[in-house]
């Protein structure tokens, strides 16, 4: 097992080295120099005076030269500082942000499994079934909408003409003075309406994955022999052939991080998270460029980080991998 | 999916009022007869703005589409095709760019250069190319060593017309499901983008930026929220129907 993990990780470094070098390229995609910000606004800088500014920032060196300056800053995690009015490191703006972010997509991702594994065995199982049919139709319509417009009106329902919940930050202004219970409950109702929409969109994909994979698994031959021994249809189908489903959802887990990562921009900017997408929606917005690449090299690590969580599962939950 | 067509064509007949005319004298209508969708914050009328912004949803999914679709299919016939090493560079590259969240990617760019309609349709392109390659690519290695394709080689024709004479014709099929599902995702991710701002820019008429409309009028105004999307939902709903019927239609497996 620690073999396989061990070799899992060496497969990564090259991806990790790919990852920083498109980083590194769209960083220099900008147009300018980043000293212009400094000395475009300064009538009396002289030519000498931006080349001496060049050479302190290492632009002067060849491309590749800067990479590798760029890159050494990189292993420390020195992301460089901000272009914003307070200069503070990159690393310490996304650190700071970086756990409600996660927290919400590991609920929706949770949430996902809780709703979307017994739908797709439900359907798999009963297969043309009125419930069949319905979650067909919903499943195609869960694919086409467009979450930020569900949220919209979620928000308009829930919060302007219900006004159940609030639609905005994760605390309400009052969350100080509030006894212990009801300042949970003030945070969990925050949370409601951005976990569940975040859920959504991975919803119908991995609901639809499910029902395929039962209804491949239900026609291997080890189900039929379980069925001649003459065990009944609730054990066959919920101990031996459902384990056999489970297991591919983990990759399908896995590489549905990315898109949960990327929704949180949407969601956050929304309903005014202080997350890290929203500081990204921030960033892109101020074009504070340090900011913007850290959050991009941050998120593809965390996918990296993902997936390899995905792949060490799924060895722990089945030999054959570990082998081959 | 036709209609559609036929009003992004005919917008500019169809369409009852200038998507660009401003009229603070109507502000934030609701829906009535003379305007069935209701106005905007600028009183301009929103069943007209959704016929144009009909046009840029369509004009960014084909075009995105298309430029994912040519550098997918490009890339996955030369890793396809020739194996070994550059297939290992090609598919590594494919699995490092799959590793960004794209919407993380195409907002970087984006910030880098202007939010403009023709930057917003090569991003979205230039990020959404990689599931092309892997179907194209493994198309191409079953179909790689078939009878006619060692017959073209036989009598001598070059790699360059045995890719595209002979094996990409038969590589249509996913590649058009794939098309056919990336309009969809294209129209999609267009909306969002114009929604948060950094897509089509005001005033030019988009779903998505009808929505924003939305988002900052939410408590007065619920049809400037309600109408546009119900016009994405429909539209990326009919292009997943159809990818999946003509992936139905061109799969004898899934036809029984």
């Amino acid at each position: 097992m620690i073999r396989y993990i061990v070799r899992r990780l060496f497969t990564m470094i090259p991806l990790l080295f790919g990852i920083t070098i498109i980083c590194f390229v769209v960083i220099h995609l900008a147009p300018g120099s980043p000293t212009d910000l400094q000395t475009d606004l300064n009538p009396r800088v002289t030519a000498e005076a931006k080349e001496r500014l060049r050479a302190l920032y290492d632009l002067d060196k060849p491309i590749h030269v800067q990479y590798f300056l760029w890159l050494k800053k990189l292993v420390v995690l020195d992301l460089g500082e901000s272009f914003s009015t307070d200069h503070r490191p990159v690393i310490d703006k996304i650190a700071e942000r970086l756990p409600i972010t996660i927290a919400i997509n590991v609920l929706s991702m949770i949430l996902i499994i809780l709703v979307a594994i017994p739908i797709g065995v439900l359907s798999a199982v009963h297969r043309d079934s009125l419930f069949d049919k319905i979650t067909a139709v919903l499943v195609f319509i869960g694919f086409a909408v467009p979450t930020f417009w569900l949220a919209l009106l979620l928000m308009i329902l829930f919060g302007v003409d219900l006004g159940w919940l609030p639609i905005s930050g994760i605390r309400s202004l009052n969350y100080e003075y509030l006894p212990p219970w009801q300042a949970f409950w003030d945070l969990i109702s925050h949370l409601i309406l951005p976990v569940l929409l975040s859920a959504f969109g991975g919803l119908a994909g991995l609901s639809r994955y499910m029902r395929a994979n039962m209804l491949e698994v239900i026609r291997q031959d080890y189900i039929t022999t379980a069925r001649a021994k003459g065990l009944s249809e609730r054990v066959v189908i919920y101990k031996h052939a459902l384990r056999n489903a489970l297991l591919p959802v983990i990759t399908i887990l896995g590489l549905s991080i990315p898109g949960l990562i990327g929704g949180s921009v949407i969601f956050e900017t929304i309903f005014a998270i202080p997350g890290m997408g929203q500081l990204f929606y921030m960033a892109v917005m101020s074009r504070d460029y340090p900011v913007v690449m850290g959050i991009l090299f941050i998120g593809a690590v965390l996918t990296l980080a993902g997936n390899l969580i995905a792949d060490v599962s799924y060895a722990v939950a089945d030999p054959r991998i570990r082998v081959s | 999916m036709v209609c559609l067509f036929v009003v992004s064509f005919l917008a500019p007949w169809l369409s009852p009022f200038d998507p660009k005319a401003i009229d603070l004298a109507h502000v934030l209508e609701p829906p009535s007869t003379l305007h069935p969708f209701g106005t905007d914050q600028l009183g301009r009328d929103v069943m007209s703005r959704m016929i144009w912004g009909a046009r840029i949803s369509l004009k960014v999914g084909f075009i995105a589409t298309g430029i994912a679709i040519v550098i997918g299919a490009m890339l996955g016939a030369i890793a396809g095709y020739y194996g070994r090493w550059t297939d290992s560079v090609i598919m590594r590259f494919v699995d490092i760019m799959l590793c960004f969240p794209s919407f993380f990617l195409i907002l970087a760019v984006i910030a880098i250069l202007e939010p403009s309609i023709w930057n917003i349709m090569i991003v979205i392109g230039l990020t959404g190319w990689m599931g092309i390659t892997r179907l194209v690519r493994a198309d191409f290695i079953s179909l790689k060593e078939r009878d006619f394709v060692q017959a073209a080689r036989a009598v001598g024709a070059s790699d360059m017309r045995i890719i595209f004479r002979h094996i990409l014709p038969n590589a249509m099929a996913s590649m058009l499901v794939a098309a056919t599902l990336g309009v969809a995702g294209a129209i999609l991710t267009e909306s969002a983008l114009s929604f948060l701002g950094i897509g089509v820019q005001p005033p030019t008429p988009s779903w998505g930026n009808i929505l924003t409309a939305g988002k900052d009028n939410i408590d007065i105004a619920w049809w400037l929220s309600l109408y546009p999307g119900l016009a994405i939902l429909i539209t990326v709903l009919g292009y997943n129907l159809l990818g999946e019927g003509i992936r139905d239609s061109l799969d004898p497996r899934l036809r029984d």
